[in-house]
């Protein structure tokens, strides 16, 4: 195999369980986001844009729609004659039989897959974040310091430093100290969970990592911790621009809004950094006489007929006449019947809502569904599933399945 | 159907004026995000032809470029796939093609060489889909030689009759008389300029067509070997629009806008592909109003879009009005403009309160990169 200078490896075998019953049958990069897009088509698509054709994409969770998706990797044009896209599940081997037990342990099994491509450096990314970002920058940082690690690091808001690794670092970007979720944050430089590392110092980190059975064998707990204690040099690499971690159904419905934001929070508009996916072969959609539609982002396949605002509406939606659809996320393929008001609510792939529904407007303290990973008011109905006719869905609720006549609708 | 080859003739059209000066015909780009080939293209690969050629006359970069390796109707195949000609000099042969059968003649090694019992020929000029199985089961029962396929114009309409090869079929499905653009119209059975052939058949016709000079294939074959050859005909009845005019080109489009016609031509189970650019979905600004309407990804729309048909990456500004218009790719209108009655070409901008009126049935046209 010819040398590669950088082979990128995503970490995607997450169980993603905040995100409930969006989870239940895929995992988390392959969840709908944006109107056309998969949640991993952000990192495939800077990967492309950013030079790097090397891409192991590891799986563990549910990977059955994930490797469907991803195919040859056609639509990233990672579909090359020499490197490309790998989708590397956990496989058994001669010595063991495991799963990944942790990040590091995932990459750790994956030692003999990156040697193949002998690089200088390997960059590990997660499958689940939403956000465009040029590697090659990164990449240039981590050879001008020289550094056995380069972590990108962002500011967040001060209130909120404490849910996330913080990076202290000194005048010219050395992290001095690392810690997991701190009380007391002395920075404000919070880890992306994306790093890229000399190859050769990886490689011995890892090994002795597997050999230390205490260890928990991740990334952010082990070996930065690890590469630190031994004095190695690490970087903080300062991203500045749009990222989320769309860990949450909050989270996921507040990045779905950033980008039909009127300017855009985060701008898909951009022909220089265009997001990639597997696009559906569908007819433009259709916007009828009686619709109203603003404030929103619709695709593909739609059939609008009813009144929209402030949603993002996936590829092959139809939403009848006098529906309202506010504040709201629709899958691809769902059917929203004549009449139904929707609001703040995550409809799921294929779901059909029927006529007169009426979800995510009142609340209930009697909430048969009620959900505490449905936080703000946010309501998701599962994907292929069927709302009767004149339910009435409470605000906070997670319909996994719906069952007929649980709720009166008075 | 995969032991069929198809062969799709590009010729160009002068009746469709400024859209097509720079490209062939079935390079013109239709309902939003498609290109006529598409159509054809896109049912043969349905019905699982997997060898195809598609012979261009000129003007045929446009083409070249969206078709590209074929990739998108799953023809980039190691085997058959997609071959495309542009047009060459050959001896023997003139430089520009006169009629369709020189065009068939420059792909002599492409029909002699390919392994398919069958050939189906085409145009690529027509918005329709079609099962051509269909149309093969037909062509073995009749024990037919050749086939035709038409379909019946339902209006006595001698402005559209008078401009098409006309086909008068008996009761046993036999062709027994073909009109070519008739004065006085005797049938409206419209062709749909396809025809399925044995594939060494036509080699044999072409071969001897070429070698007593003669062009046309419908005037040169099939109307002189109407007797000595079983003709059959198979009758289409699905929705057909075939662009030849200005006219139909814009009346097609329209036709996108009613739900049946739109349901028959994009049926999930027979796709229609094109080439992918990746454009975002569209986004409805604040002051968006859009009613009965058709819209690609990529646009931007923060005015009045009614009855028009807007493809992909196209720019509607604050105020705008756009009224009974097709806006073809990367079009910007920016704010307080009027248009009605349009056809904008690719990367027209029409500035602030422009104005641009067409009449009904006489659209205006803008050409390609116009700035207005």
């Amino acid at each position: 195999m010819a040398r590669t200078e950088c082979v990128a490896m995503i970490l995607a075998g997450g169980q993603g369980s905040r995100l409930g019953a969006l989870t239940d049958e895929i995992a988390k990069p392959a969840v709908p986001f944006g109107g056309k897009y998969r949640i991993i088509d952000f990192v495939l698509s800077n990967c492309t844009h950013s030079g790097i054709s090397t891409v192991g994409v590891l799986t563990q969770y549910q990977p059955l729609d994930l490797n469907a998706y991803i195919g040859n990797g056609g639509s990233w044009d990672l579909d090359r004659n020499n490197g490309g896209v790998y989708v590397l599940p956990p496989y058994v081997s001669m010595q063991e039989n495991k799963w990944y037990k942790g990040t590091a342990n995932a990459i750790y099994h994956n030692i003999p897959f990156i040697e193949k491509f002998s690089p200088s450096y390997v960059l590990v990314l997660s499958g689940d974040h939403i956000y465009k970002m040029d590697y090659r920058r990164l990449i240039r940082y981590h050879k001008e310091t020289g550094a056995a690690a380069t972590i990108a690091v962002m500011p967040v808001p001060w209130e909120e430093a404490s849910r996330f690794g913080i990076m202290n670092t000194d005048d010219n970007g050395r992290i001095v100290e690392f810690l997991e979720k701190p009380e007391n944050p002395i920075s404000n430089q919070a880890s992306m969970g994306i790093y890229v590392f000399s190859w050769e110092s990886l490689r011995e980190y890892l090994i002795s990592d597997e050999l230390d059975s205490a260890s928990s064998n991740d990334f952010g707990k082990n070996i930065i911790p690890n590469m630190l204690d031994n004095n190695e040099s690490l970087y903080a690499y300062r991203f500045e621009g749009y990222w989320k971690d769309v860990g949450t159904l909050h989270s996921l419905w507040e990045a779905n809004m950033d980008i039909i934001a009127s300017p855009p929070v985060f701008n898909l508009h951009d022909h220089n950094w265009r997001i990639y996916s597997k696009n559906p072969i569908k007819p433009p959609h259709y916007i009828s006489s009686d619709a109203v539609v603003r404030n929103s982002c619709v695709t593909e396949g739609c059939h609008i007929c009813g009144y929209v605002d402030k949603s993002v509406i996936s590829d092959g939606v139809t939403i009848e006449k006098g529906a309202k659809v506010i504040d709201s996320i629709i899958f691809p393929n769902a059917h929203i019947g004549e009449g139904a008001v929707i609001e703040k609510t995550i409809v799921g792939e294929g779901a059909k809502v029927g006529r007169g529904v009426v979800c995510g407007v009142h609340s209930g303290d009697d909430n048969p569904y009620a959900s505490n990973l449905c936080t703000d008011g946010i309501v998701l109905i599962n994907g292929n599933i069927e709302i009767e006719d004149g339910a009435v869905i409470f605000k906070n609720s997670m319909v996994r399945t719906y069952e007929k006549g649980v709720i009166d609708n008075d | 159907m995969t032991n069929t080859m198809g062969i799709i003739l590009s010729e160009s059209n002068s009746q469709v004026y400024s859209l097509t000066e720079r490209r062939a015909i079935s390079a013109l780009p239709i309902a939003g995000r498609y290109r006529l080939i598409d159509f054809v293209l896109s049912n043969m690969v349905n019905s699982g032809i997997t060898n195809v050629g598609i012979v261009l006359k000129h003007k045929y970069s446009s083409l070249m470029d969206h078709l590209g390796s074929g990739r998108e109707w799953n023809l980039s195949r190691k085997s058959g796939g997609l071959r495309v000609f542009p047009p060459y000099i050959r001896r023997g042969l003139p430089g520009v093609a006169e009629g369709n059968i020189d065009l068939l003649a420059s792909t002599e090694s492409f029909i002699r060489k390919s392994k398919q019992q069958y050939a189906l020929l085409s145009t690529g000029n027509a918005v329709f889909n079609i099962n051509f199985t269909d149309v093969m089961d037909f062509h073995t029962q009749n024990n037919a030689e050749i086939t035709l396929v038409y379909y019946e114009h339902n209006q006595a309409d001698n402005r559209i009759l008078s401009n098409r090869v006309l086909l008068e079929v008996s009761e046993d499905n036999l062709v027994t008389r073909i009109e070519m653009r008739p004065g006085r119209p005797k049938s409206n059975n419209v062709f749909m300029n396809l025809i399925l052939l044995e594939r060494d058949f036509l080699h044999y016709l072409i071969d001897e067509a070429v070698s007593v000079g003669e062009h046309d294939f419908i005037r040169d074959i099939l109307i002189k070997n109407l007797s000595n050859l079983k003709i059959c005909a198979y009758k289409f009845d699905g929705y057909i629009g075939c662009v030849d005019s200005v006219r139909s080109y814009f009346e097609i489009s329209m036709d996108m806008l009613d739900a049946d016609i739109r349901n028959e031509l994009f049926n999930p189970d027979r796709p229609i592909y094109t080439k992918i650019k990746d454009q975002v979905p569209t986004k409805y600004e604040n002051n968006a109003s859009v009613h009965n309407s058709l819209i690609a990804d990529g646009c931007i729309i923060d005015g009045e879009v009614r009855n028009s048909i807007l493809f992909r990456g196209v720019n509607i500004g604050k105020g705008s009005k756009v009224f009974n218009s097709i806006v073809m790719q990367d079009a910007v209108i920016q704010a307080n403009c009027e248009l009605q009655h349009c056809i904008l070409d690719k990367e027209v901008v029409v500035r602030d309160a422009g104005r641009l009126i067409g009449e009904s049935g006489h659209p205006m046209i803008l050409g390609k990169g116009e700035i207005v």
